[in-house]
């Protein structure tokens, strides 16, 4: 059997996870990451993409809103090319408690959070969909911000400082001596082999699955699950988030992401992690109340619905989990007898930098070594010079709004990309229209990014996101990708099948009037050219 | 507004409209089709499916007639059921289905005739075809363009996949591999299934080629020609007796493209079937538009008058200008979602005369999504709400949710009838056709 050893083992290929990689790499520890699945497929990619200011918490959570305001204002500077820097406004609209209106700012500003009282009309002119019935709006430091390409840009520099990366590698069991982990067992579900990582450190970064991979090694965690569903809209509605002025509940957020708005969130305790996935009466109750902010999305076609799993610890007795500490918590387990071994996970998106530097102090005290943290002051080296989109555009005669959506998912590395169409002018040719994304970028993604499905490379280009949800362009990518990965015919289609029954997920419990002609549309191309499902003698030549 | 009289008013443009306008005019009425677009009938890839599965069986059918008996032995509901009916009842002293065999069987010949028999098939045996995808397909009826493609009559054949450089809807290696290996798994007699890609060298561009920019191109000698070398060049010493393309062999011409190829190259020529962008919707649409003998008008029906029994009229709007059509008989031909032929107003309904609609058991009036389709994008059971449509009589009249006669002087034909989930079946054309046929018959009886 394979061993790998290394110094750090993470477990876990979320944001958190990627973190944790770069800040141990910038420190010069070796390590790691396994991930059962891909770079941000758990709550990671599955959430708002929003970087808070922190005013969201100043209510509920005070600790939690100084946090986010710290790493907010930190994440602008170190990964600028993450994020676009939306800004924000909390609304209420007629009928929503005064005393919250009345007490906000003054809570800002107890927490030292930058906010801005605006006339109503004033805020309706610099976002016209804001319902006529608003009655006060706030402006704050929100921001919009990238997950995917946020954890694709800690990897990379972890990697390219000797962090290893292993996908599809799940945790099977842990080899514990004298009260240490020496061997922790793996298990490769694309090939089925079972390998080892031998490490002197083990952190569990596992998100809402830590509690799972905790139990392996004999420890507990007290860990809730606290599902939140989100709406794609199919164009972007607002310039700028808009949160609801008013105790955290349903819809509240509305963040721009690109070409895109999304709306969310629910908050429903869940009881495993099996079958996440938006129901009926979440999304009726997530367009109804978002529709009182902006009355827009009562009628807007949407394109996608999906759901994410929050691990928050704190209490079983907790109703819905709104109500239990948004931050975070490192476990050095320790206490149950484990010296190499801890847990972080709970806390958020806009703190995943903090999360990781916590974790890494931690660890580094454990290795005895004696370096400080990094991440606050170096930026992710993602732009290393500045690209000029229009010069690039005439160059290689392509509209200029595919380089510049290009280069929000690719940075300056679309210099590079572009190169690859002087070797074959074929590359210019478009995949994916919606987006639209260029054959060179879905190549480079194919030969660079770790790709091994059609939902990888979506997470890492867009391809198959935007309105027509992959009907148009799946079979193209299959094509591409069957060639590089010398699939047969039978895997191709079952590679195929895949993908179209990922993005049916997140739309059958959203037909509606406006997404109904398209799924006509699809079942008629895919369906209707005699594509069937693979039966079990097919399944078993794979 | 200005007022318009016609003896049968035709509502869409898709197959089933342009037939139906056909079929009217060959009988001495005056008809006009009112269109607002094309339809899905211009997505589609042209050829006829009468019927290629059901639920419950285990592969395809061997024939469209097989088919129908399947499904009229278990679905009351089902179009080619109502058209067994040759009384309104179902007739219990001859074998399920046998009507509904005649009757599409005829409708399809006739169909045939009206385009100057460019169509070979049988509704008692179905055809094998590649597509696009890869896949490979039974279907009833092939277009000229596709009919030295039925895969199960290939015997020792060399087929050479054609590829375009900068066309990228299409990767000819692909599809060659899959062909190859569906082809093995249903024992057709191919030998050799290989891709040969080649760079159009008479088009200036290299990229983002698509199939009516090529089609068109094609349709011109000088360009045919190029077309044809750089085969040649691409084939180099590779012997095929049959070249395989995507959607890409003329639009108008197509016929003297292909006969063009065959010639120059010696070989046997055919076209994949495609999914959209695609130009074989389009020659369909376009061929049917000058041969049909009836009026079109462009614009879009937007209400109708009516005195409780009969159809009076249909207002049509065209941008700006609003037109009355008078009529003595209306056929509502406006198909399902992807045409607005059905539409959700809050309530479900079909979008011109506001006739209720059924999923072939029950009346739906609600779109609950998660009542109305199934987990897997692929699924055993078809979808519910692609079965979403009206609900007609054995006469392809259209009934109102008492089960009445909605009204006398209207008829219905194809995808706006609920009961069938054609993209499932493979049963799109073979009920459009057939529809139309049946509700110009009645049209025909109801005139006395």
């Amino acid at each position: 059997m394979q061993t790998v050893k290394t110094q750090v083992l993470i477990i876990g290929g979320g944001v958190t996870g990627a973190g944790i990689a770069r800040d141990l790499a910038l420190r010069g520890v070796n390590c790691v990451i396994v991930e059962k699945h891909d770079i941000n497929a758990g709550a990671s990619g599955a959430n708002h993409g929003l970087l808070h200011s922190g005013a969201r918490y100043v209510f509920s959570d005070t600790h939690s809103a100084e946090e986010c305001r710290d790493e907010g204002r930190i994440l602008k500077k170190m990964a600028p090319d993450c994020i676009e820097d939306t800004g924000g406004l909390f609304v209420a609209v007629a009928g929503d408690d005064e005393t919250y209106i009345t007490e906000f700012p003054h809570l800002c500003a107890k927490s030292h959070i930058p906010v801005k009282e605006l006339d109503v009309k004033e805020a309706r002119e610099m976002e016209p969909a804001l319902s006529s019935k608003t009655i006060a709006a706030f402006q704050v430091q929100d921001a919009s911000i990238g997950p995917f390409k946020l954890s694709m840009e800690n990897i990379h520099q972890a990697r390219s400082l000797g962090c290893d990366l292993l996908r599809h590698s799940q945790v099977e069991g842990f080899q514990i001596e004298n009260q240490r982990i020496t061997t922790t067992k793996l298990r490769n579900l694309l090939t089925h082999e079972s390998f080892m990582v031998e490490a002197e450190q083990v952190v569990n970064a596992g998100g809402a699955w830590a509690k799972e991979i905790a139990a392996l090694a004999g420890c507990q965690i007290d860990l809730l699950y606290s599902k939140g569903s989100l709406l794609v809209t199919h164009n972007r509605l607002t310039e700028r988030v808009i949160n609801r002025l008013r105790p955290s509940s349903n819809a509240d957020i509305l963040v721009p992401g690109g070409t895109v708005s999304i709306l969310g969130t629910t908050s429903i305790r869940i009881e495993n992690l099996e079958a996440i996935f938006p129901t009926t009466k979440e999304i009726d109750a997530i367009v109804g109340e978002g529709a009182a902010m902006i009355p827009e999305l009562e009628m807007i076609r949407y394109i996608r619905a999906y759901a994410g799993v929050r691990p928050l610890v704190g209490s079983a007795s907790e109703e819905g989990g709104r109500h239990i500490s948004r931050s975070f918590t490192l476990i050095d387990h320790e206490t149950e007898g484990l010296e190499n071994f801890a847990t972080i996970t709970g806390g958020k998106l806009t703190t995943y930098r903090l999360m990781a530097e916590k974790t890494v102090d931690l660890i580094a005290k454990l290795l005895d070594k004696d370096v400080k943290c990094r991440t606050h002051l170096e930026p992710l080296p993602v732009n290393e010079k500045p690209v000029n989109i229009s010069e690039l555009s005439q160059k290689y005669n392509i509209p200029e709004i595919i380089v510049r959506n290009m280069y929000t998912r690719q940075g300056s590395k679309i210099e590079k990309i572009l190169s690859m169409i002087e070797e074959n002018e074929s590359y210019k040719s478009i995949i994916c229209t919606c987006e639209p994304v260029i054959t060179a970028e879905v190549i480079y993604s194919l030969e660079h990014e770790w790709v091994n499905t059609v939902d990888d490379l979506r997470r890492r280009t867009r391809i198959g996101v935007g309105p027509c949800q992959g009907s148009f362009c799946t079979h193209k990518v299959i094509a591409l990708l069957a060639k590089r990965k010398g699939w047969g015919p039978l895997k191709a289609q079952q590679e195929m099948l895949a993908f179209l029954n990922e993005r049916w997920k997140g739309k059958y419990p959203i037909l509606s009037k406006t997404q109904i002609p398209q799924e006509e549309l699809t079942q008629a191309i895919y369906v209707g050219l005699g594509l069937r499902s693979i039966n079990s003698t097919e399944r078993d030549e794979i | 507004m200005r007022k318009y009289r016609a003896d049968v008013v035709i509502i869409g443009g898709g197959i089933s409209g342009l037939y139906a306008g056909y079929l009217a005019n060959k009988l001495g009425y005056d008809a006009i089709v009112i269109r607002k677009g094309q339809g899905a009938t211009a997505l589609s890839s042209g050829n006829i499916d009468i019927m290629g599965y059901y639920e419950g069986q285990s592969g395809w059918f061997d024939s469209g007639a097989e088919g129908i008996r399947f499904v009229t032995k278990r679905n009351p509901t089902h179009p080619y059921s109502l058209l067994d009916m040759a009384e309104g009842v179902p007739d219990l002293t001859i074998e399920h289905g046998k009507h509904a065999i005649m009757l599409t069987d005829d409708s399809i010949k006739e169909f045939n005739t009206f385009l100057g028999n460019i169509y070979t098939g049988s509704i008692a045996k179905n055809a094998y075809i590649g597509t696009t995808l890869g896949t490979i397909k039974p279907t009833g009826y092939l277009p000229f363009y596709m009919a030295n493609g039925d895969l199960s009559h290939h015997n020792d054949t060399k087929i050479g996949v054609v590829g375009i450089y900068g066309y990228a809807d299409f990767d000819a290696g692909y599809c060659a591999d899959s062909l190859k290996h569906f082809s093995k798994q249903y024992h057709f007699g191919i030998d050799e299934i290989c891709p040969v890609t080649i760079k159009f060298k008479g088009l200036t561009e290299q990229s983002n080629l698509d199939p009516f920019n090529i089609a068109r191109k094609l349709e011109i000698d000088e360009y045919r020609q190029k077309f044809i070398d750089d085969i040649k060049t691409a084939l180099g010493s590779k012997a095929v007796t049959h070249l395989a393309f995507p959607p890409i062999l003329g639009i108008d011409n197509a016929k003297v493209v292909v006969s063009d190829i065959e010639n120059e190259l010696g070989v046997k020529v055919f076209e994949l079937a495609s999914l959209p962008p695609n130009t074989q919707g389009l020659r369909l649409v376009s061929l049917m538009e000058r041969t049909s003998g009836a009026k079109i008008q462009r614009g879009e029906v937007i209400s109708f008058n009516s005195d409780g029994s009969k159809i009076k009229s249909v207002v049509v709007r065209d941008y700006s200008s609003k037109f009355l059509f008078e009529g003595d008989f209306f056929i509502l031909a406006t198909g399902k979602f992807i045409s607005d032929g059905i539409i959700d107003t809050g309530t479900l309904k079909e979008s011109v005369f506001g006739l209720p609609v059924f999923d072939g058991k029950v009346w739906v009036k609600h779109f609950d999504p998660l009542k109305m389709s199934e987990r897997q994008l692929i699924s055993p059971k078809g979808h519910r709400f692609l079965r979403i449509g009206i609900r007609v009589n054995y006469k392809m009249q259209p009934l109102n949710d008492e089960m009445n006669i909605a009204y006398e002087n209207l008829v219905a034909a194809g995808s706006v009838i609920g009961g069938y989930d054609s993209a499932f079946e493979l049963s799109g054309f073979g009920v459009a056709i057939s529809t139309a046929y049946k509700a110009v018959q009645t049209l025909q009886e109801l005139r006395g």
